[in-house]
């Protein structure tokens, strides 16, 4: 813990104000990511799921049996046909989220699962933990779990509960911002000397939006899009030819799950 | 939601009246739960060279995943499509098999060579059902 206030619960065997975070079940020294709605959508593109949260969010889209992959069921987007354009995106608003076909591609009817958040990327600071960088998780049966509306803490499954200190937590924040550097690939330090697991969004200056920040389609081997080793994360948008296009912004955050 | 529950603020935010998103925890909202994570390797030498990568999780549905593959010392999330220009094609992504399994496919074809893969994975399976 970072200061001597809020709440801890430690693995069993281990005292809660003195271990390790990596044996702490749930420690409020860091930050979670909280789901402001998992939605589910049928129709043709585009699609728009509204949210209303006044700011961009971070959030995630996965296809159900897109026809244009059917050998790729509950696919990520976005996703690429293998041109550099992707078939299928999605643009974050402050208000909705909307999900798009690609230029080249017809109009298909599908169904989507959506994941809003309902944080902001708001500037958090990295943490270091004291040893390690994962919370742990602990199968036991002692902890603590609040159930969903509807749901009986003492009987509902973990699937049920909003949050169980038996699952432990997959998305702790290390570090979040904007980086508006604007001056073409950018490198964000998290010096934490082991690579993050992270999510990363970019926003054309000109654009009312954020799409993920994500390799797309058949490029060269540069590194279009993010990727993080050891030391940093880095962002960049690839025009194609193997340099990065200046005026984004990135808006990232890095998790303390190590990759 | 009522007015019962738990949140705890962030450093310097009034709890009893800071915005949802300004907690570190709110029992107003689920937060992703954690689950299975791991690592793996797909390698192979062909032409093509190509592999698969099985993880079982059990969970009896799809649930929420991503997989990052490390290439040239730097980890980036699968993005489940094909790379390459002209003379090679690399080609990776990964599908739930089932409720229970996710298979990560790779392959690297290069023109007029024995191409060799070598790839590790890092995959993060939450326990958040996505086919609701």
């Amino acid at each position: 813990m970072a200061k001597d206030y809020g709440a801890a619960v430690s693995q069993r065997g281990y005292d809660v104000k003195t271990c390790a975070d990596r044996f702490l079940l749930y420690s409020s020294a860091f930050q979670t990511l909280k789901i402001h709605s998992i939605v589910k959508v049928t129709g043709t593109l585009p699609i728009t799921i509204t949210h209303n949260l006044g700011h961009f969010v971070p959030f995630e889209v996965i296809a159900h049996d897109a026809p244009q992959f059917a050998y790729q069921a509950w696919k990520r987007i976005p996703f690429s046909d293998g041109f550099f354009y992707n078939s299928c995106t999605a643009k974050g608003y402050t208000d909705r989220i909307v999900i798009e076909n690609g230029e080249y591609d017809p109009e298909v009817s599908n169904s989507y699962t959506v994941i809003i958040y309902l944080d902001n990327f708001a500037t958090v600071a990295e943490k270091d933990v004291n040893s390690g960088t994962t919370l742990g998780s602990y199968s036991q049966d002692y902890g603590f779990r609040v159930s969903k509306p509807g749901y009986d803490v003492k009987t509902c499954t973990d699937l049920e509960c909003i949050f169980s200190s038996k699952q432990g937590f997959s998305e702790i924040v290390h570090k979040k911002g904007i980086n508006t550097e604007r001056s073409g690939q950018v490198n964000i330090s998290h010096n934490q000397g082991v690579p993050l697991k992270f999510l990363a969004f970019q926003k054309k200056t000109t654009d009312s939006f954020i799409v993920p920040c994500i390799r797309r389609g058949r490029t060269t081997l540069t590194f279009d899009g993010a990727y993080i080793d050891s030391s940093n994360l880095w962002c960049g948008v690839d025009d194609g030819g193997g340099d990065f296009l200046s005026g984004y912004d990135f808006y990232y955050i890095m998790f303390k799950n190590r990759l | 939601m009522g007015d019962y529950g738990f949140r705890i603020s962030e450093e310097g935010k009034d709890v009893k009246t800071c915005e949802d998103r300004e907690c570190v925890l709110t029992s107003k909202y689920s937060v992703a739960k954690g689950g299975l994570s791991g690592t793996g390797n797909i390698t192979d030498s062909g032409d093509p060279a190509e592999g698969t990568l099985t993880i079982n999780h059990n969970l009896g549905f799809i649930p929420v995943v991503r997989i990052f593959m490390l290439v040239e010392g730097e980890y980036i999330e699968i993005p489940e499509t094909e790379w390459g220009a002209g003379y090679y094609i690399f080609d990776v992504y990964y599908e739930h098999t089932s409720v229970n399994q996710i298979v990560i496919y790779a392959s690297l074809w290069i023109d007029g060579e024995t191409a060799n893969l070598d790839l590790d994975f890092s995959y993060y399976i939450s326990n958040e059902k996505v086919n609701i």
